[in-house]
């Protein structure tokens, strides 16, 4: 389990990003010094509330997955680029559409 | 995009959340209890016969978008019948969670606290509840879908996982005690999707007000099939003598998994997440009660009673003695409230405002309703 949250922590690409997890790691010993497994469990669950309860720039955080926005190309598996005929949901952009219906013509001439 | 509506899935989660939480608790095994080998074939039976009473159910809540139970009883009945169906359901989430804050608590102390006091598991959840309350509505419903799919999860794969313990001949007879005893008697078993108490709140904060039907097919049939793999989990794995004498039989079921020698012990994975589903449990339960609450009285704000409603909740959770006493309020009480409130009084209210709507507008042509802000 070390090994696995050690190597974990590399996939986070920035220095900075990594700050609040040092705190957290900290609140979590000491839930899990209180109450074990349950405590640990009761504190996720706080955590997931205000990780969706925050928004960064009017977007909900935890979009598309937690509220579900349009799920075309921006849930847990995207399709390639010429595909991608949508904008985000949660953007709230004046135009739905980001591109045609069949957007490289020239593959049917 | 609005702030406090939610949306299809969200709606879906929070009804599933209600039948999660009981069949890890000993809803599987009351069903069991009440009709031996036949609970498959009864399981199906009233997972039919809540989809058609959740199809009636918005059918009748078709003529009134937008409104939630309380506005209909006034609708009725003027302001007193409000109060008296707010006083009830109020009674029916604050009786709900104490029953099953104590029930789990009590399970959690067998299993990993037996030197701790009950009243310091209890606390523990009821301070998380709070917080999450005082966090927002939202949140909580938002974490629970982002959860959701994993408890429902959790009991598939211990269906699949335990398929190798299985003897299928459990079974038989395929009628158990009796074609009465599965089908008539055992049509109170309809008390397992009690979730339907939150459809009667929701159409206020849907961001479609199509979607309920949706809403209310899905959620049915996904509870059923949950009920179903954890009823047919316990009937196949022990004999019934055994599954109804236990204290959480899932959590006895997930026990027997193990993939060699590296996967054992992941009994305590599953109980981590049963603790996260039962907080997110509690925390929509206590949220309705206040929101009922908040309505009642028409209060602005729900979080300063946040606090005086979870010392209520510790108190009510105390209440019971034994863990015989704790069985029995949640087999037996449990089921009669659920049937009575649930599928009695509110559908005949939903009925009754139908007529009258009908004979309103029969009279004076289009009938406005009042209802209050959200």
């Amino acid at each position: 389990m070390v090994a696995i949250t050690a190597v974990a922590s590399f996939a986070i690409p920035d220095f900075s990003f990594g700050f609040h997890l040092r705190l957290m790691r900290f609140i979590f010993i000491f839930l899990g010094y209180i109450a074990g497994f349950f405590g640990i469990g009761l504190g996720i669950f706080v955590y997931l509330c205000i990780l969706t309860n925050l928004k960064s720039f009017g977007v909900p955080y935890m979009v598309p997955y937690a509220p579900v926005t349009n799920i075309n190309s921006n849930g847990y598996f995207l399709e390639p680029v010429w595909r991608r005929e949508k904008r985000a949901d949660y953007l709230n952009t004046k135009k739905e559409k980001a591109q045609n219906h069949i957007s490289m013509k020239w593959r049917y001439k | 995009m609005t702030d406090k509506k939610i949306g299809n899935f969200e709606a879906i989660a929070l009804i599933l959340t209600v039948i999660v939480n009981h069949v890890v608790l000993n809803l599987p095994k009351n069903i069991i209890a009440s009709t031996s080998s036949a609970s498959i074939i009864n399981v199906l039976f009233i997972s039919i016969v809540a989809v058609l009473i959740g199809y009636l159910i918005c059918k009748l809540l078709e003529k009134f978008p937008r409104l939630d139970i309380l506005d209909i009883a006034s609708f009725l009945g003027g302001k007193w019948l409000k109060i008296v169906t707010g006083v009830l359901f109020l009674g029916y989430f604050l009786f709900t969670v104490s029953v099953i804050l104590r029930s789990f608590s009590e399970g959690l102390k067998i299993i990993f606290f037996p030197r701790s006091p009950v009243a310091a598991i209890m606390i523990l959840f009821l301070l998380a509840v709070v917080i999450t309350n005082k966090i927002g509505f939202q949140a909580i419903i938002r974490s629970n879908l982002f959860m959701m799919p994993i408890f429902l999860f959790s009991i598939l794969f211990i269906f699949f996982a335990n398929i190798g313990n299985f003897t299928i001949q459990r079974m038989l007879p395929l009628f158990g005690n009796g074609t009465f005893t599965t089908f008539f008697s055992g049509l109170s078993n309809l008390f397992a999707f009690g979730g339907f108490a939150y459809l009667y709140f929701l159409p206020p904060y849907l961001k479609e007000d199509k979607g309920l039907k949706k809403i209310t097919f899905i959620s049915t049939i996904t509870s059923g099939i949950c009920l179903l793999f954890s009823v047919a989990t316990l009937l196949f794995l022990s004999p019934n003598s055994v599954i109804t004498e236990e204290i959480f039989p899932l959590y006895l079921a997930s026990r027997n998994i193990q993939f060699g020698r590296f996967f054992q012990r992941l009994d305590a994975v599953f109980l981590l997440f049963w603790i996260i589903s039962l907080t997110a449990y509690l925390s929509i339960s206590f949220a309705f009660a206040t929101r009922v609450f908040q309505k009642l009285l028409n209060f602005e704000y729900t979080k300063w009673y946040a606090s005086l409603f979870a010392l209520l909740i510790f108190g009510f959770a105390m209440i019971p003695e034994n863990m015989y006493q704790i069985t029995f309020i949640e087999g037996t009480i449990y089921q009669y409230v659920v049937l009575i409130l649930i599928f009695g009084l509110s559908l005949a209210l939903l009925i009754f405002a139908n007529i009258k709507y009908y004979l309103l507008e029969k009279k004076k042509g289009a009938v406005s309703i009042d209802k209050a802000p959200v």
